[in-house]
């Protein structure tokens, strides 16, 4: 199910915008999420793949568990969340101050800082694009 | 217990005012058809129960109930079923009126209908967070929830005294929370087992329920 | 160490946050986030991975209280929760919808903690929709459950005495059921 449609329309644009920018630049990514907090999808790219929402919900509590974590464990700001597999590594990572979160599975051709990076520019770009929006300032945590 | 020969006279109370209110709810509940009861006492405001609904209406907050209401009179009467009656005043759920109404009824006697020896098994919880109750009477009702007991097997198993143990069944029993056996039973394995060691019969309050006590030291609770 | 994992069960709305922020003994853990569902329940935030608050009963035994998300597209964390789980409250929202739907979903949905240890419903929000009754949902979870006997109580989870004698009835049966099974 894409949950596109409880979205400002506004904010999905900026979005596909930005996935896709990430997917030209990164030949190692297979799947990149732009979720809600709570779970919901908001867009993604490839424009098909899992349809049930569940990879959203998923994402939403690592993101939670991961910042809960942080906050006991009082080590500071957090920035990614790298879940590394034989086959795959997700990293996830909160665009800055928003209540929206990037999650992005790519290869293991792929190296790790070359991941990071991809991921980092692709919040910074989502940032400066929800700023711009009319509704910018509800996306914020 | 009792030093003076005044207090003497109070062991056994005249528990006749609820006692009559309790047999009469009791032979009501039995009835197919939507009863409505009504008790009139010379010591407070008339008392309304609608078993249709499963409510009561008293002007009296259930904390002032007199443990010995003077002069009883109890009337029924049968009531449109779906009609309710007096639907202007504010009715509340009859749980803890007939609980406590139990426990004053017969003191620790056995309720009238019971016979001893009787065996009962919970067959539903009664809403014990909006009904006053102690440490002792959850043990016995979680008791009752898992096997059919007598008043004294239920007393070995909780570390409660069986007068304790008959007064819960009275309450419980009165609400309709318990059912009794349909024939004879043996008793459950863990009475024999705890017949046979003394020692833990002594403590069963705590050996048995060992979760459950650290938790109410911990937390408080009656 | 012995521990004893209780869950918190229930929809958005009913209180599971509310109930183990009030139960525990340590700052409790949280999974808030900004909730997008507002015309499904009105508040700002929603549990997304968990709620974590611990009881000590003593320095060798702990109670691990564990809140899930309410939502069925969390049902990922409910397996993980529910492995280790003697105990759930089951928490009802009575001015939902469908109240009585909802018990049944999440009652189903964790059977296996029932059949293994105690379960005790709590109906929340009365002071808004008294009905249905415990006794109406008694009813219904005696004829659904012939074996169960669940104890339904109305429970505000703002208030520490009540969801202490849901936890204590919740510990009482525990403890009533391993006396009858050991032998
Ligand atoms: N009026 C009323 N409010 C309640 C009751 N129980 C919980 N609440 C409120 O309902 C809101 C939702 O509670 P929360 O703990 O976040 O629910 P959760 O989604 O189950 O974790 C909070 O604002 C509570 O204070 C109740 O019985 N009555
Ligand atoms: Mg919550």
């Amino acid at each position: 199910m894409s949950d596109a449609g409880r979205f400002d329309p506004a904010l999905v644009a900026a979005g596909t915008a930005a996935l896709d920018a990430m997917k030209a630049d990164s030949p190692g990514l297979v799947l990149a999420v732009l979720i809600s907090d709570d779970g919901f999808e908001v867009v993604r790219t490839p424009r098909m793949g899992e349809q049930d929402g569940r990879f959203a919900s998923m994402a939403s509590s690592v993101q939670a568990l991961s910042e809960a974590v942080i906050h006991e464990l009082q080590i500071g700001k957090g920035d990614a969340v790298i879940i590394q597999a034989a086959s795959g590594v997700v990293i996830q990572q909160r665009v800055p101050g928003r209540s929206v979160v990037l999650s992005a599975l790519f290869r293991t051709d792929e190296s790790l800082g070359r991941c990071l990076v991809g991921v980092r520019n692709c919040t910074a770009a989502l940032d400066a694009a929800i700023s711009a929006l009319p509704s910018g300032s509800s996306i914020t945590l | 217990m009792f030093a003076s020969g005044a207090s003497e006279v109070r062991e056994r109370p005249d528990t006749v005012g609820w006692r009559s209110v309790a047999t009469a709810i009791h032979s009501m509940r039995q009835l197919p058809m939507p009863m409505l009861l009504t008790v009139v006492s010379s010591d407070c405001e008339p008392l309304w129960v609608d078993f249709s609904t499963g409510r009561y209406y008293w002007e009296r907050p259930l904390t002032a109930m007199p443990e010995q209401p003077g002069g009883v009179t109890v009337y029924s009467q049968p009531i449109e079923a779906g009609n309710p009656p007096y639907p202007w005043v504010a009715w509340r759920a009859m749980d803890p009126l007939l609980w406590q109404i139990g426990r004053y009824a017969f003191g620790t006697d056995r309720a009238t209908w019971m016979r001893p020896g009787d065996r009962y098994a919970l067959q539903r919880w009664p809403n014990l967070t909006e009904i006053p109750h102690s440490t002792e009477e959850i043990r016995m009702i979680a008791t009752l929830a898992n096997g059919y007991l007598t008043a004294q097997e239920l007393g070995l198993l909780t570390g409660a005294d069986e007068p304790t143990a008959q007064r819960v069944l009275n309450m419980l029993s009165l609400m309709g929370a318990v059912k009794p056996a349909g024939g004879p039973l043996a008793p459950p394995a863990v009475v024999a087992k705890v017949q046979a060691e003394p020692q833990q019969a002594a403590a069963a309050s705590t050996s048995n329920f060992g979760f459950f006590s650290r938790l109410r030291d911990k937390m408080g609770g009656r | 160490m012995a521990e004893h994992v209780i869950l918190v069960v229930g929809p958005m709305g009913a209180g599971k946050t509310t109930a183990i922020s009030a139960l525990s003994d340590i700052d409790t853990i949280r999974t808030e986030a900004v909730n997008t569902e507002r015309d499904v329940v009105d508040k700002a935030t929603t549990t997304v991975a968990l709620d974590y608050g611990e009881i000590e009963l003593s320095p060798n035994e702990k109670i691990r209280l564990y809140g899930v998300p309410g939502q069925k597209r969390f049902d990922f964390m409910w397996s993980i929760l529910k492995q280790r789980a003697v105990g759930m409250i089951v928490l009802v929202k009575n001015d939902a919808e469908d109240p009585v739907g909802d018990l049944v979903a999440f009652f189903d949905e964790f059977r296996e903690i029932h059949e293994r240890g105690g379960v005790v419903v709590g109906i929340t929000h009365s002071d808004l929709a008294p009905r249905p009754t415990t006794y109406e949902y008694q009813q219904i979870v005696a004829e659904r459950y012939p074996s169960a006997l669940a104890p339904v109580f109305t429970v505000d989870p703002r208030s520490r005495d009540q969801l202490v004698v849901m936890l204590s009835v919740l510990a009482a049966n525990v403890d009533s059921r391993a006396m009858f099974l050991a032998r």
